[in-house]
Parts: structure tokens; sequence; C-alpha cells
């Protein structure tokens, strides 16, 4: 199980791991190939990939990430042109490292035709990865990217259907520019942010670059693939760029480290993630004697494993529930997720030293971080705390389980007992935003146990508080151990 | 020789007769002549019994030495008139050596204070009654121990490291797999002991191993008992700070194990043994306090992991929102850690937005 997460997470990622790929511009030019056209192309004009592409590839850009003071790529991604003065739209993690540090690049386009020139940044969703860019006029006033045309959205109005043919364009691995057909496939479930998922292969260098329908508008922008999978690509809606262009057309320049403007941004995003979470009950584990806090899956995705059967030694269920989404900071930083764990522990073949030890082993076990250029080392507290049983009754008590548990609530010996450990780090660079771990024990019994891990990454102090407090209160009793 | 001898006889007829009426004022002083090994210590003492005594390989002398180096009768000591002893040299190649001065067939010198002169390969010492003698050394006596302290502690030590290894295998695991955890420890504090002691037959001339082993045992068995203890009343009384003695007894430990080893070994330097690995200790921590600046606790481990059975704790379980009010005051710890390394940072920020 623990393999299926990972290559789950690094699906995600490695779409974010492709930021240094260059992508390629798509087509979304009106039927004509001129550079001037800009309307959407007509539904009656062959739809074929190479029509797509002559249509588009005069607003298809590769995006350079170049040092300062030469020449040397620091990374490359795609773009593509969404306005008539030069506007460009690529990924957020494409132009990472100039938004993070101005003094140390600069960004380059280059089209299909060969030209290139300066750009800079405008504004960036970090949220949704995506970025708007302008070019730069040279020495004598002349902008390379006005009049080229711009690739128009496709309507919201409009949803493409289950298995319509998309093509997506970009330049991977800085080979060339390319189209690829795939089919869109609709949102990926269980994800908080809406994300396309797209049947066809992006590679890196193609993030930021667009997919286009058969008529060449954009429906959305490639921006990650899922690692070890195949033609599993991950694309941002053409909402939030459509909207991002609206927004920012006229921005200022961004000219200094954008720390501030990011942590803004992911500020208001985990406000929002964390009061939808905390809305949402907890569901049951399932276990007989402990009520375990399980999330719904409405943005999380559970896996469980458990020991075999005929195992001598310790049993125990263990059961993993994460985001798969993370926000991109920079190539060092990822954040914006939640992801919890528990293990139910049956130490009924051991003996209570035995269990005990391997209890111990298990809790030490756990890794917490240590001090890096983006975060301060863990600091923690720690406490023996005592869960009254839940205000309700148990989602799967019995009709008479209410009842017991309220009777009971009031003895003291009816607390369920546990040792938790909350710790925290603070991010150096996003001020207020830290990262959270909650460890918890069930502290009852000498031969059976549970261990819950909660973790939110990129979080206010306020909002780890109470996400921590959240959690705790997912562990109680379960009614019919109260009624033992 | 012997005409010189002779000679001598013949060339002092009348002071002969001196010392025989002279026994009545000074009787001559008791003496020794120790012979001395290479590491300085002595090898074999013979009294002299009468003046002049004569030293050679011959039986016939009075002082005999059996080293091929030396003559048959090779030199005689004198006491002259003002008591002070005289080498004389008698029939010899190789001749003596006193101080830095070599003396040859024939010659005759008085002996340095503290009589040490060399014969052919023979380091010697005269020592008399008229000589100073140091003060009495007090002899280091190790009070005994009771017989069963050595097998008590093997044992004890052999105990733990079974309980450690039970505890953390499966019920399934089979006999031969403590056959390691248990003999490794041992074999490791044997041969520590041993070398060692070997380090005190090297400088001490003696073999103290139960001595060392003792000590050793001690230690291991003293740091195991406190693995056991100290998370189980950490955790009974939720004092997890107490785990700092944890990570300190270790180094503290072995320190003291080398100093207490060093002693036995070096008795005399003990000052210099005891700073010296105190200061070793001192610079050890102080480089993990150096390195550890930015963790929230120098010392111990983030949190504590121990959970033994749940009959041990005292303390009763506080609501959760004592815990979550415990963690307001690492907001602004944790800020102030945050912003150390990012100073620079801050000020590139300044205008943006």
């Amino acid at each position: 199980m623990k393999s299926c997460l990972k290559s789950l997470l690094g699906l995600a990622w490695a779409g974010l791991a492709c930021l240094a790929g260059a992508q390629t511009a798509p087509p979304a030019a009106p039927p004509a190939s001129q550079p001037q056209a800009q309307a959407p192309a007509q539904p009656n004009v062959s739809a074929s990939a190479r029509r797509l592409y002559e249509r588009s590839k005069g607003q298809l850009l590769q995006i350079r990430t170049l040092l300062k003071n030469q020449d040397s790529q620091a990374s490359v991604g795609s773009g593509f042109i969404v306005s008539d003065n030069g506007h460009v739209l690529t990924n957020y993690h494409v132009v990472s490292q100039f938004a993070l540090e101005p003094d140390s690049y600069r960004l380059r386009y280059a089209t299909t035709d060969g030209q290139a020139g300066a750009l800079e940044l405008l504004d960036f969703d970090a949220r949704r990865d995506l970025a708007l860019l302008r070019a730069v006029a040279d020495d004598k006033g002349v902008n390379g990217l006005q009049g080229r045309g711009a690739l128009a959205f496709r309507p919201q109005s409009q949803p493409l259907g289950k298995g319509e043919r998309i093509y997506s364009m970009g330049n991977p691995h800085d080979v060339a520019f390319a189209v690829v057909e795939g089919n869109y496939n609709g949102l990926v479930e269980r994800s908080f942010d809406p994300l396309i998922y797209y049947a066809g292969g992006i590679n890196p260098g193609m993030s930021g670059g667009p997919v286009l329908d058969e008529d060449g508008r954009v429906v959305g922008v490639n921006v990650s693939t899922m690692l070890f999978a195949q033609q599993v690509s991950f694309l941002v809606p053409g909402e939030f760029a459509e909207s991002l262009v609206k927004r920012s057309l006229d921005a200022k320049p961004i000219r200094s480290a954008a720390w501030s403007r990011l942590r803004d941004q992911l500020t208001r995003y985990q406000d929002e993630l964390v009061t939808r979470f905390l809305a949402t009950p907890w569901e049951s584990a399932n276990n007989e004697r402990y009520r375990l806090p399980v999330p719904r899956q409405d943005f999380m995705r559970c896996w469980g494993r458990s020991t075999a059967a005929d195992a001598k030694g310790l049993d125990f269920e263990r059961s993993q529930c994460r985001m798969d989404h993370a926000l991109f900071v920079s190539g060092s930083l990822q954040t914006g997720w939640l992801d919890m764990s528990h293990e139910a522990y049956d130490g009924s073949k051991l003996g209570a030293l035995r269990f005990s030890r391997q209890y111990t082993g298990s809790f030490r076990n756990e890794r917490l971080g240590g001090a890096d250029k983006s975060r301060t080392a863990p600091y923690c507290k720690e406490q023996f705390v005592g869960m009254p049983p839940p205000d309700a009754g148990e989602p799967a008590s019995p009709p008479g389980g209410a009842p017991v548990a309220r009777q009971s609530r009031s003895g003291p010996g009816d607390v369920l007992p546990l040792r938790a450990v909350v710790c925290l780090r603070a991010y150096r660079k996003l001020d207020g935003l830290h990262d959270l771990s909650v460890l918890v024990t069930t502290v009852d019994d000498a031969r059976q146990g549970a261990l819950g891990r909660f973790d939110a990454r990129g979080v206010s102090f306020d909002n780890a508080l109470k996400l921590a407090a959240h959690y705790l209160e997912g562990f109680a009793w379960t009614s019919s151990s109260k009624a033992k | 020789m012997d005409e010189q001898q002779q000679g001598e006889v013949m060339s002092s007829p009348e002071p002969q007769p001196i010392p025989m009426p002279d026994p009545v004022p000074a009787p001559p002083p008791a003496a020794v002549v120790e012979l001395l090994g290479h590491d300085g210590r002595i090898v074999l003492l013979q009294r002299v019994t009468r003046w002049p005594a004569r030293i050679g390989r011959s039986p016939a002398c009075d002082i005999v030495l059996d080293d091929a180096h030396v003559a048959a009768e090779h030199a005689e000591l004198r006491l002259d008139a003002d008591g002070r002893v005289q080498l004389a040299l008698l029939e010899t190649v190789n001749g003596a050596v006193i101080g830095r001065r070599r003396l040859a067939q024939g010659e005759m010198a008085p002996l340095p204070a503290g009589g040490a002169f060399q014969i052919g390969g023979c380091a010697l010492r005269l020592r008399t009654s008229a000589d100073v003698l140091p003060a009495e050394q007090a002899l280091a006596v190790h009070p005994a121990r009771h017989a069963a302290l050595l097998p008590a502690l093997i044992l004890a030590m052999l105990f733990f490291q079974w309980v450690d290894h039970w505890s953390a295998s499966d019920p399934d695991a089979r006999w031969i797999s403590y056959a390691t955890p248990l003999l490794t420890p041992l074999a490791i504090v044997l041969g520590w002991a041993a070398l060692w002691s070997l380090a005190s037959k090297l400088f001490q001339h003696r073999f103290p191993f139960s001595a060392h082993l003792r000590l050793v045992l001690g230690v291991v068995v003293a740091l195991q008992a406190l693995e056991w203890l100290l998370p189980g009343v950490a955790y009974a009384l939720s004092l997890p700070r107490l785990m700092v003695l944890d990570s300190l007894a270790a180094p503290v430990a072995g320190a003291a194990l080398i100093a207490w080893h060093a002693r036995l070994v070096w008795p005399s330097a003990r000052r210099w043994l005891d700073g010296g690995v105190a200061a070793l200790l001192l610079l050890g921590l102080g480089l993990q306090v150096g390195g550890r600046q930015e963790q929230q606790y120098i010392f111990g481990p983030p949190y504590l992991a121990a959970l033994p059975p749940p009959a041990l704790r005292v303390v009763t379980p506080k609501a959760p929102e004592a815990l979550i009010e415990s963690l307001k005051p690492l907001k602004a710890e944790l800020a102030r850690q945050a912003r150390k390394d990012n100073d620079g940072a801050d000020l590139e920020d300044v205008g943006e937005e």
C-alpha cells in the first residue's frame, strides 16, 4: 500500500517535477495560420493534429529561465500567447525560480519560428500553478509577440464530454515543439481543486503549454503527470487560466522576490482548505475498541493494509489517507496538503512487555523532519490527554448505544487516555505558515493500541491548532467498548 | 692487575693500618649494591659485607655480576678516610662509567650522590645507610570485593541483553537467535578489560583483569538499567525532559569509565587524566550544543516515544484543550527561529505588492 501511495504522490508531483521542461504552444488560433488570427477555430475546419498545430504554432512558445548573467538555461517550459499585446500564459512552476529570485534569473521566450525575446512576470496563481507574463519591448520599442494573435479559451458553457479528443502542445525536454493527441477524461476524482484527467503523454518541458479542442480553443494547461503510469496526465482547467488573464492583464510587473504575494495566496488557500476539512465529520475506522479518525474521502484518498492472518507477532491494520495534489512553491518545497494515517495494533499474541516494546518502536519511528532551508526544526509539546466520548452516538453504534455513552460520559474511567505529541515547523520565507504533525497513541491497554498521525503542510498557526484539536476529537472509545 | 694491586698495597703500607683501628670511632656504613634492569627497576640486590668490596664475574668477588663484559675482578669499592666511597678499577678492558665520565683500568673516582655507576653492561647503584631514604609509600590497596560481585555483574548484563532481545522479537524466535546479542557484548566487554589490563601490565607490571572487568561491567549494567528505568519514570510522571539524562548518560558514563581505567594504569597521573577526560567530554558536549542550536532541545529526543504498559502511568490525562493551549507559546518561538536565516529575504520582500 505504501508503494501505491508513493506512486500516486509521484504522479501529482511528477507533473510538478516537469516544471523544468519546455512546453510547446498550443494551437488556438483561428482557421488561418496567419499570426494575427485570433478568433476561435471554426468547427467545420479539419481537426487533425497537424492542422491544429499549423494553426496555433504562431502562439506557441518555449519559456526559458536563464541565469541572470549568462545564457545557460536553468529550466525550460512551454507557454502560449493569450492577448494581442504579447501576454503569455504558463505554469507558475515554470517561472518560480524567477519569481522567487529575480536577482539571479531572467525569463525569455522562443517562438516556433526561432524568434526570441525577454519576458516579464505580471502575476501568478500558485494554487492553480499558473503565471501570466508579457513580452518586453526591445531597445527599438518593438514587442516581438505583439500582433501574433492569441489563443482563445473554450467557453465554460460548452463542457467537453468524456473521451473527446484534445491536443496537448509543448516542447518536451527541450527536444522540439510537439503536439500530442489524447483524450479528455473529466476531472480527477477526490481532488480538492479541479484538475483535468488527460489520457495522453505529457513530458517535462511541456509544462505550461496549451491543450486545445478540435476547434483550437484552449481547454486546459499542461501541468503534471503521474509517475510510473502511462498516459495519465493532468491539466489545469482553462477557466482558471482565463480568469488570471482577465484579472491581471494590466498588472505591474513583479521585479522583487514574490514571497509575500506567494504567502498571501497560500494563506488564502489554506484557510479554504482547513475550513472545508474542519466542516466534514470523521468517518468510522471500524475498529472494535477505538473510534479512530478517518476523513470523508471528499478530497483525500485512503489506502489500507494489514498483517497476514497467520502472522505470529504483532497484528496491525494500517490506513493512510492523503491529498494527492500539493502546491508547488519552489524546487525544494511543496505544500498545501493534508495527510493522515493510523495503525491499530493487536498484541494479544505477544504479551505486555513485548507489545510495549514493539509499540514503542513504532511510535519512535515517526519522522518529524529537521531544520532546512525552507522550514525550522519541529517544536513539539506532548501530554497525556483524555478524550471524552463523542457527543452523539457512534455512527455505527446500535440504537441503545447513545444512552450508554451519555451515562458513562460523566465517569472519569470513561475517558480514553492518549499520549499526544503536537509538533510545528515554521516556514522561513512564507511568514505565518507552518507544517503541523500530530502523533497520537492510545495508552489504555497493555496488549493493544492505536497509533495515529496527522500532517498538514502550509497552514497558519491558528489553523494548525484547530486541526490538531479536530484530529484529537476523532479519538474515543467505541460504543461497544464503552458498554463493557 | 695483581701487580697494580700489589703496587697499591705496597705504596700504602702506612695508611693500611689506619683503617684497622679506625672502626672504633666510625663503623663503616651498611651498604647494598643494586643491579638495575632496563626499566630502572631493581633486578638483583647484593649486600656489601666488607670494605673494600670487590666487583667482578669471579665467584670470589663480593659482588658477583653475570655479564660477559665484566672482568673476573673488575673493580673495587673503597671507603676513603672521609667516609666517601671510591670506585677503583682493576684489570679490565671495558672500564666503567660514572655519570658521564668514562674510567679506564687503574683509574679511581668517587661515586656521585645516588651512587649510580656502570660496569660492563650492568647499571649498578650503591645505597648505604648514610643515604637519605624516601618516605614509605602508601600501598594502593583495593578493598576486597565480594567474590560474587563479578559473576553477578556478568549475569546482570546478560540478563539485560536477553530481555532486550526477547522483548524485541516475536514469540516464534529461535533460541539460536539469542547467541549473537548475548555473546557479542560479552566478548567486547572481556576484550575491553583485557586491553586495559595489558596497559596495566605495561606500566604497572600487574594484570588486574578483574578490576578492569568490574569497572566496565558496572558501567554497562548501570547504563542498561537506566535505559529501562528512565523512560518508565518519564512516562509514569509525564516528564519527557527526563530523557535528557538518557542522552547524557552514555557520554558521561563513557568518560568516567575511561578515567577510572586510566587511574588504574597510571595512578600517579590521576589529576592529569581526570582533567583530560573531562575536557574531552566537555568538548564533545559543546560540539553537540553548537550543532543543535536550531533544535527545540539540545539534548534528548524531540518527544518521549516510550509506551510502557499503561499501569505505570501515574498522572491523570488532561483535557485536550490543555495541550492545545500549551502550544500557543510556540508561535513566537517558531517565528523567532524562522527569522534566523531569513533576514536577507525579508529585505528583498520589502516593496513587493
